[in-house]
């Protein structure tokens, strides 16, 4: 068996039904906490794990097979727009209520995927999101696969999403 | 009862759906709103109400959240004579039927799944409000 059959049999990022399942959960979580628009680019395989980001929400992704991360990435711009629309509130920095927003909105895209991709067999478990603030880099473990998803809301303003399990 | 005498705790992790439950329920004309960022604060905020004669009419809380979960504050709730049969709703990310089914199963009065619709929480309310003796503040 090649190692690419044997990362298909065990990688679930290989699994389309995976993949989809995270940008629906993205797009119901931004459509349904603000009226922002959303469009969802075409996703992407990354060897590297390059983040560059102002602001993030990172999950721990486990399973009894799987470890790995869901990373959600925003530029300031970004998830101002979120921040606001979602509140009714004008923020201008990445202030304690964004870094919450950023955490909140981790929560609610992973808990949504999670109970889709545990529906069709995964048995991920629930984990509490970290938020990181200023500059930093993910380190990418050499067994991962990591699948970034780039979101454009209001035609405008992009955040990324990178989802990397082993 | 007034409105304004329910006492209210909302609890969550993260401010922003402390915030965005709170939104909900002062455009619902409930102004006492306790704010806890996790269910142990909660428990010691629940605990000092009822020592104070003043316990909470309504319990709405986040599922995941560090030192206490929501589920275990419920069943806490539920063991203690002053919040046996108060209201709990559960506010959460957490969608799958086999968590809606423990929290039912421990003594929860209704499951929110995150992200929800503005109107989903006051329909909801209402119908607590309906169900258990608070109609008159619906």
């Amino acid at each position: 068996m090649s190692d690419v059959t044997k990362l298909a049999h065990k990688n679930p990022l290989l699994n389309s039904e995976v993949i989809q399942a995270f940008v629906e959960s993205v797009k119901n979580t931004i459509c349904t906490m603000t009226t922002l628009s959303i469009t969802a680019e075409k996703p992407y395989v990354d060897s590297l794990l390059q983040v560059q980001t102002e602001i993030a929400g990172v999950v721990g992704i486990t399973s009894d097979e799987n470890r790995g991360s869901l990373i959600l990435s925003f530029s300031k711009a970004a998830i101002l727009e979120i921040h606001n629309q979602m509140l009714g509130e004008t923020e201008t920095t990445l202030s304690q209520s964004v870094a919450d927003v950023v955490g909140e909105i981790s929560n609610m895209i992973y808990g949504t995927s999670k109970s889709k991709l545990n529906k069709i067999g995964y048995n991920f478990q629930m984990s509490i999101p970290t938020i990181v603030r200023g500059s930093f880099e993910f380190i990418h473990k050499s067994k991962s696969l990591t699948i970034m998803m780039p979101f454009t809301i209001n035609g405008q303003h992009k955040f990324m999403v990178a989802v990397s399990v082993e | 009862m007034l409105k304004s005498d329910l006492r209210f705790i909302v609890i969550d992790d993260f401010s922003t759906m402390r915030k965005i439950v709170k939104k909900n329920l002062l455009e619902m004309g409930f102004v006492n709103v306790q704010e806890a960022e996790d269910g142990q604060i909660a428990w010691d905020y629940l605990q000092k109400a009822k020592v104070e004669g003043k316990p909470f009419h309504f319990i709405v809380s986040d599922w995941n959240m560090p030192n206490m979960q929501g589920i275990e504050l419920l069943k806490l709730c539920r063991g203690d004579d002053a919040y046996a049969k108060t209201p709990f709703v559960m506010v959460t990310a957490e969608g799958e039927q086999k968590q809606i089914i423990e929290a039912l199963k421990s003594g929860c009065t209704d499951y929110i799944v995150k992200p929800y619709a503005p109107n989903v929480i006051k329909e909801k309310m209402t119908k607590i409000f309906n169900k258990f003796d608070l109609q008159n503040a619906a």
